[in-house]
C-alpha cells in the first residue's frame, strides 16, 4: 500500500497501479478514453490529464496523463486544479472536432463514454464551425455497423483487436484523418470482433442487428445471466423489448469472462426469437399438433399413469425439464438425449469436477498461467472465451520481463516493445490445425491416440509415477 | 453501400519481380525482424513500379509475413507512399509557412493553369502529379519545389516554365 494525496485529501492505494486507475477506484471522476482495464495504458488520448506536485512546497506542478503516472508512494496530485481541467475541457473539444454531433441517431446513445466525459469535462459549446472531416465507412460484416466519423482516435479499437489476436483491423492514416478499419471492406475475422461495440467509447462499432430494431438502453428489460452458448459459462446480460430478445451484451465477472464475450454468446440469439420455438407443452394426434395449457398437460400425464412411457430428453433443454420429465417416466425408461460416449464423457467430467484433487481453473487463473498445455481440445470453437485467456497467458512471458527492470505492467506499449515475440509457453495438441496455432510455443498435430499417449506422458511425468492407461478410463477408446 | 460482400480480399498478390526481391531481401538482413522491413519494401516496390498497388501490397504483405492491414497503415501514414498511380513527374510543391509569406500561393495557381490539375491531380498525359509538402528544409530559398529528385528554389512563373518545359522533353 502507498499513500498519495489528491487535492489535499490523503488516500491508500495500490502502487503498482497507475494514477487514474486508483483514481477511478477511490471513486474520484477523472475522464479518460484510451485506458482499459483489461489493456492497460498508451496515453493516447490525452483526456486524464492532471496536475502533480513535486513535493507540499511545489506550488506550480506539472501537467501529467494520470495513466501513464504511477500510484508511487508520496504522489501529490490534484484532479481539480484549474489548467488540468482546462485542458482536459479542451483536449475533448479536439477530439470532438469532427464529430457529426448525430447523438439523436446514434446506437450508443444514452450509454455513451464520449457523452459522459463531454459533460464531465464541462465541454458544453462547440466552437468550432469549420469544415469537418468525413470518411467513408466499411461494410464490416453483418454484426458490426461502422461509422467513422463518431471516431475519437482512443486506438481502444485496434488494441482490443490486437489482444484478441485479430489481424484484419488497423490504425490507417494520420493525423485530422486516421482511419480504424479494414484494409478494404468485408467481415470481420475476430471471434471476438462484438467487443468491439462495447470497447468502444463512442458509436463507431455498433451492434447492427440490434440497431436494425432498436430500443434505447432504457427502454429494454434486462437481467443478470449466463450464456448458454458453451459451457464456459460467461456472464451476460439479455436486454428485451415487447417480448423479443434484442440484444446481448456482456456482464462483468472478475474470475469469467471479464469484459469480453464471445461473439457466438453475443451474436448466436436469434433462435430465442425463432418463430417455429416450442414455447408450450403440446400433444400429437396423428398429424395434429394440439398445444395444451398447464392442467390440460397435467390431465394428460395422468392418463398414462400405470403405462410403458419412455421419456426423451435433451441436453438443450434445461436440468430442470430433463429432470421433471426423468421423474415422471421413471430413471430406467428416461434417455438424456446424449449418445453413449458423450454421456459417459460428460459423467467422467462431473466425477473429475467433483474431485478435490482435480483443480478445473478459472480463466483469471489461466490468463495468470505460467505455461499451458491444451490437449485435444480446439477451444476456439468449443469455449472460445478460454482460447481468449490463453492469448493473455502467453503475454506473462512479457510481463515477467517488465517486471524484472522496473516497467509497470499496465505500460502496455512498452511491455511489448521490450518482449518483441517472447513469450510464454503455449503448447497445443490437437487433430487439426488451431486458431491459436499463431501464439503457440509448440502445435503438435496428430491423432487422438497419439495425443492421448503424450497426455499420460506428461501425466507420468508431472506426477513422477508412470500412470497406466488402464487407470485412466477413455471414453472415445 | 453493398451490402453482400463476403470475401475479405477482392484484389490478389502479383509476383514481386527478382530486383525487388533482392533489394527487400537485403534490407531484411539490416533489420531484427522481418515486420520491420514494411516501409523500405514499400518503397522498393514505388522505386520500380511508380506507385504501390493493390496487389503489390498483398504481395509484400505475404512475403514479409505482415498482416495487409498492418502493412496498409504504414502506406496511408505516409504521404510519399502512393496509393494510386502517379505521373512520371511528381510536383512536390512546399505549401508551407515561408513559402507562403514568398508567395508560393501565385505559383500554384500558375502550375494550376499551365498544366490544369491542382493538388492531388495528374495531368491527361500521365506526365505530372501535383502535390502539396510541408515545408522542403530550404526555406531560406522559399518559394521552392522538387520535381522528382530534384529540388528547385527561388520559383518565379518564368522558371516554373522553363522547369516544366525541361521535364516534358526529359524522358
Ligand atoms: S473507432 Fe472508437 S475505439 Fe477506435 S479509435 Fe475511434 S473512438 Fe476509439
Ligand atoms: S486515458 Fe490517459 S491518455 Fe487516454
Ligand atoms: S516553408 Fe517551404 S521550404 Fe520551408
Amino acid at each position: 500500500m502507498a499513500k498519495i494525496i489528491v487535492d489535499g485529501i490523503e488516500y491508500e492505494v495500490n502502487p503498482e497501479n497507475n494514477l487514474l486507475q486508483e483514481s477511478l477506484s477511490l471513486g474520484l471522476d477523472l475522464p479518460y478514453f484510451c485506458w482499459h482495464p483489461c489493456m492497460g495504458s498508451v496515453g493516447a488520448c490525452r483526456q486524464c490529464a492532471v496536475k502533480q506536485y513535486r513535493d507540499a512546497d511545489d506550488k506550480d506542478g506539472t501537467l501529467v496523463m494520470a495513466c501513464m503516472t504511477s500510484a508511487s508512494d508520496g504522489a501529490i496530485i490534484s484532479i481539480e486544479d484549474e489548467e488540468a481541467r482546462g485542458m482536459r475541457e479542451k483536449v475533448i473539444e479536439s477530439l470532438m472536432i469532427s464529430h457529426p454531433h448525430d447523438c439523436p441517431v446514434c446506437e450508443e446513445g444514452g450509454e455513451c463514454h464520449l457523452q459522459d466525459m463531454t459533460l464531465m469535462s464541462g465541454h458544453n459549446y462547440r466552437r468550432y464551425d469549420k469544415k469537418k472531416v468525413t470518411h467513408r465507412n466499411q461494410y464490416l460484416g453483418p454484426f458490426i455497423n461502422h461509422e467513422m466519423n463518431r471516431c475519437i482516435t482512443c486506438y481502444r479499437c485496434v488494441r482490443f483487436y490486437d489482444y484478441a489476436g485479430g489481424k484484419d483491423l488497423a490504425a490507417q492514416a494520420s493525423h485530422h484523418h486516421t482511419y480504424f478499419g479494414r484494409h478494404q471492406d468485408g467481415v470481420l475475422e475476430s471471434e471476438f470482433s462484438g467487443n468491439l461495440v462495447e470497447v468502444c467509447p463512442t458509436g463507431v462499432f455498433t451492434d447492427k442487428a440490434f440497431s436494425a430494431q432498436y430500443a434505447r438502453k432504457w427502454d429494454l428489460q434486462t437481467a443478470p445471466s449466463v450464456c448458454v452458448g458453451c459451457s464456459v459459462g460467461c456472464n451476460i446480460t439479455p436486454g428485451e423489448r415487447y417480448g423479443t430478445l434484442r440484444r446481448i451484451v456482456n456482464r462483468y465477472n472478475s474470475e469469467i469472462n471479464g469484459y469480453f464475450i464471445c461473439d457466438r454468446g453475443r451474436f448466436g440469439f436469434d433462435y430465442v426469437n425463432g418463430e417455429d420455438r416450442v414455447e408450450a407443452p403440446s400433444i400429437k394426434k396423428g398429424l395434429q399438433v394440439e398445444v395444451l395449457s398447464g392442467q390440460d398437460l397435467e390431465s394428460a400425464i395422468k392418463g398414462y399413469a400405470g403405462q410403458e412411457v419412455i421419456g426423451i430428453g435433451s441436453p438443450r433443454a434445461t436440468n430442470e425439464a430433463n429432470y421433471a420429465l426423468c421423474s415422471f417416466v421413471g430413471k430406467e425408461n428416461f434417455y438424456s438425449g446424449m449418445a453413449d460416449n458423450e454421456s459417459e464423457a460428460s459423467r467422467l467430467i462431473l466425477e473429475l469436477s467433483r474431485d478435490k484433487a482435480f483443480h478445473s481453473p478459472s480463466i483469471k487463473e489461466i490468463e495468470r498461467a505460467d505455461a499451458v498445455i491444451v490437449l485435444g481440445e480446439d477451444l476456439t470453437n468449443t469455449a472460445a472465451r478460454i482460447a481468449l485467456a490463453l492469448r493473455q497467458s502467453v503475454r506473462n512471458k512479457a510481463k515477467e520481463l517488465a517486471e524484472s527492470i522496473n516497467i509497470p505492467v499496465w505500460q502496455d506499449a512498452a511491455v511489448k516493445e521490450l518482449a518483441q515475440h517472447e513469450r510464454s509457453p503455449l503448447i497445443l495438441l490437437s487433430n487439426y490445425a488451431t486458431r491459436l496455432d499463431d501464439v503457440a510455443s509448440d502445435s503438435i498435430i496428430d491423432s487422438s491416440e497419439v495425443l492421448s499417449q503424450i497426455g499420460y506422458a506428461i501425466a507420468g511425468e508431472i506426477s513422477g509415477s508412470r500412470v497406466s492407461c488402464a487407470l485412466m478410463k477413455n471414453p472415445y477408446r | 453501400m453493398n451490402n453482400n460482400i463476403i470475401a475479405t480480399t477482392s484484389a490478389r498478390a502479383r509476383i514481386l519481380t527478382d530486383e525487388e526481391i533482392a533489394e527487400i531481401d537485403h534490407e531484411i538482413d539490416l533489420y531484427p525482424d522481418k515486420q520491420a522491413v514494411g516501409l523500405e519494401a514499400l518503397k522498393i516496390v514505388q522505386k520500380h513500379q511508380g506507385w504501390v498497388s493493390d496487389e503489390s501490397m498483398l504481395a509484400i504483405s505475404k512475403y514479409l509475413g505482415i498482416p495487409i492491414s498492418d502493412l496498409e497503415g504504414v502506406a496511408t501514414f505516409f504521404n510519399l507512399v502512393y496509393r494510386q498511380p502517379v505521373g512520371r513527374n511528381v510536383i512536390l510543391f512546399c505549401n508551407s509557412v515561408s513559402c507562403w509569406i514568398m508567395g508560393c500561393k501565385s505559383m500554384r495557381a500558375h502550375i494550376n493553369d499551365k498544366l490544369g490539375v491542382d493538388f492531388g491531380e495528374t495531368t491527361d498525359d500521365k506526365e505530372f502529379t501535383f502535390l502539396p509538402v510541408p515545408c522542403l528544409g530550404d526555406c531560406d530559398k522559399a518559394p521552392v519545389m522538387m520535381v522528382g529528385d530534384d529540388l528547385h528554389r527561388n520559383l518565379s512563373k518564368e522558371s516554373i516554365n522553363k522547369i516544366i518545359s525541361e521535364y516534358k522533353t526529359r524522358s
